[in-house]
């Protein structure tokens, strides 16, 4: 496993994590009108540790003339990122589907579920482009 | 449209010039290890430069090492 192969893997577990915890955070509050303080600390201690494991694991080198990245990484990079920004659009499109779906057209939401909405978004859309580094390096063929 | 698709002999050209590992090539030619084993499993066409590097670390001709097969 190479840099950008690990920087994905630790990546996508990473937001993965955060995802859930921001999913269960959200489901606790909407549905049973509670605020789950303790699950918040845990959320943020737990993102701590993960950084500091993960920069620990990523910057320990294979060898000493290790190369970080090279042509290859950058086209798979470019490629993912591609993927990322077209998910951002398909969420962005299914979100305000749903909004119309679910309060109508003139209706309103709560900044704060707003934010959340679009942090998730965001959140899922780094989730992709973690994925397609992965996923192009396993089975690209041609030039990926 | 035709399909250009580019063979190589490096993983001959490895074993043939001292048994050179990937990772070895990899260090001499400046990429990843992954990027050599994607180039010998043909997954991946290396730019020019890398090409010529590469041929230069086998101290032989770019077109000894890869071959375009137009379908």
């Amino acid at each position: 496993m190479n840099r950008t192969q690990k920087e994905a893997l630790g990546g996508l577990i990473f937001f993965t994590v955060t995802l859930v915890f921001m999913a269960s955070i959200l489901a606790a509050r909407l549905i049973f009108k509670k605020d789950i303080v303790y699950a918040t600390y845990f959320m943020l201690a737990t993102i701590a540790i993960m950084n500091v494991l993960g920069l620990l694991y990523l910057f320990r080198k294979q060898s000493p003339r290790e190369v970080i990245t090279d042509e290859r990484d950058k086209l798979i990079k470019l490629k993912a990122l591609f993927a990322s920004f077209v998910s951002v659009m398909i969420l962005l499109a299914a979100m305000l589907v749903t909004l119309k779906i679910i309060v109508g057209i003139d209706g309103s939401i709560g900044v704060w579920l707003l934010v959340m909405i679009l942090f998730g978004i965001t959140i899922a859309a780094v989730m992709v482009y973690y994925a397609a580094v992965l996923i192009l390096y396993l089975f690209g063929k041609g030039n990926a | 449209m035709p399909e250009n698709e580019l063979s190589n002999c490096v993983r001959r050209l490895r074993f043939e010039n001292g048994q050179i590992t990937q990772q070895d090539l990899a260090d001499r030619v400046g990429v990843t290890r992954q990027t050599i084993i994607a180039i010998e499993q043909g997954k991946y066409s290396p730019s020019l430069p890398l090409a010529l590097k590469i041929a230069k670390t086998f101290d032989t001709t770019i077109e000894k090492v890869f071959e375009l097969n137009v379908d």
